[in-house]
């Protein structure tokens, strides 16, 4: 009797103790804000004229609050925080004749991000090279990110290449990711 | 009642434990003090000879990858100081990553090494899903002898090392 008392007891102790942890643990954001994307491209993308474009990233490796807009051209996000995002253009030429600079820089809901630009030049004909910038900023939830290029020739552009017995070189890569899980930065 | 109220609080008292916590935290810094010259075109691996930072990562006896400790999603970046060793041979050379002695696809990136007395640096970068026991490398190539990551020691400066590799877990 005793110890069907006490066993009682202790049930109803657990139950209390889980059911008013219930709340706590259901409401606790495990790792809701992390948020990172890989994207890249296989398209060559060579600009008829030298004003800036979007560089378009329509191959998603990895997404996690995140969203690629219909353009393929732009991610927008879905978790305030501060992140770090580097992109990287393989800068070429189709016709093996064109030589030049190509310049590359980030773009927040449709404006520049100051101090962005990063430009690479190609000297020689037939060379190939990379266009690389990185930035850490600030990003709410609706904003909008992407990388924008501008060529001084015609001809000269992101280029993806086949080589043989190697993974296939694409024309651009971008990488984001949220730096402040726990929000310490914000 | 009993089983399903034991199995409550401990799944709750479980659950509440590694919120706070970071036990699964993994990064490396890792690079290489010696030159790398591939001995044909043929895709080569890149040897970290250097560790400058480990944590939840192994170094393979051969120090040519790491071993994954953790599952996560992961940010890599490796880079490596292009030149010639010959002042007659140029080229381009080729770098990518490997995970389980696979190529990751769309990884690779060229760089031309044009002028022979010139240097460059060749970088590429990738987020990437890993698991435990999962292995990550980088693979390089160069079209013509001679080419290669180099290492130089500049005077008053740090060395510059033919070869860095950064990863850190993001999730």
């Amino acid at each position: 009797m005793q110890l069907f008392s006490k066993k009682n007891c202790l049930v109803a102790s657990m139950k209390k103790f889980a059911y008013f942890l219930s709340p706590f643990l259901v409401a606790l954001p495990l790792n809701a804000d992390v948020a990172y994307a890989q994207l890249s491209s296989l398209q060559n993308q060579i600009p008829s004229s030298s004003r800036s474009r979007p560089i378009q990233m329509e191959i998603v490796h990895e997404m996690k609050n995140f969203e690629l807009g219909p353009k393929k051209d732009t991610l927008i996000v879905k978790e305030d925080g501060v992140y770090f995002f580097i992109a990287s253009g393989q800068i070429g030429s189709l016709q093996n004749n064109a030589t030049g600079n190509v310049d590359l820089w980030f773009v927040k809901n449709g404006i520049g991000i100051s101090d962005s630009t990063r430009r690479e030049s190609l000297d020689k004909n037939n060379s190939a090279g990379l266009a690389i910038s990185q930035f850490v900023t600030t990003l709410s939830a609706g904003d909008t990110i992407a990388t924008h290029f501008a060529t001084s020739r015609p001809l000269l552009g992101l280029v993806t290449i086949e080589p043989d017995g190697e993974p296939k070189i694409a024309s651009f890569l971008f990488s984001i990711f949220k730096l402040n899980p726990e929000g310490e930065l914000q | 009642m009993i089983k399903q109220t034991l199995c409550l609080f401990i799944t709750a008292l479980f659950l509440s434990l590694p919120i706070h916590s970071t036990p699964d935290t993994a990064y490396a810094q890792l690079s290489s003090l010696k030159t790398q010259i591939p001995s044909s075109t043929k895709p080569a691996v890149l040897i970290m000879d250097s560790v400058d930072l480990l944590h939840n990562f192994e170094v393979s006896p051969k120090r040519d990858k790491l071993i994954t400790k953790v599952g996560g999603v992961y940010f890599i970046i490796a880079s490596g100081q292009s030149a010639s060793m010959n002042k007659s041979d140029a080229g381009y050379m080729d770098l990518w990553f490997v995970k389980n002695s696979q190529p990751i696809p769309n990884s690779n990136c060229r760089m031309s090494v044009d002028n022979p007395v010139s240097n460059s640096v060749l970088i590429t970068q990738f987020l990437i899903s890993l698991a435990p026991g999962d292995t990550i490398g980088t693979n390089f190539s160069a079209n013509a002898p001679s080419l290669g990551f180099v290492f130089t020691q500049p005077d008053n400066e740090p060395a510059n090392t033919s070869f860095l590799f950064s990863i850190l877990k993001v999730e």
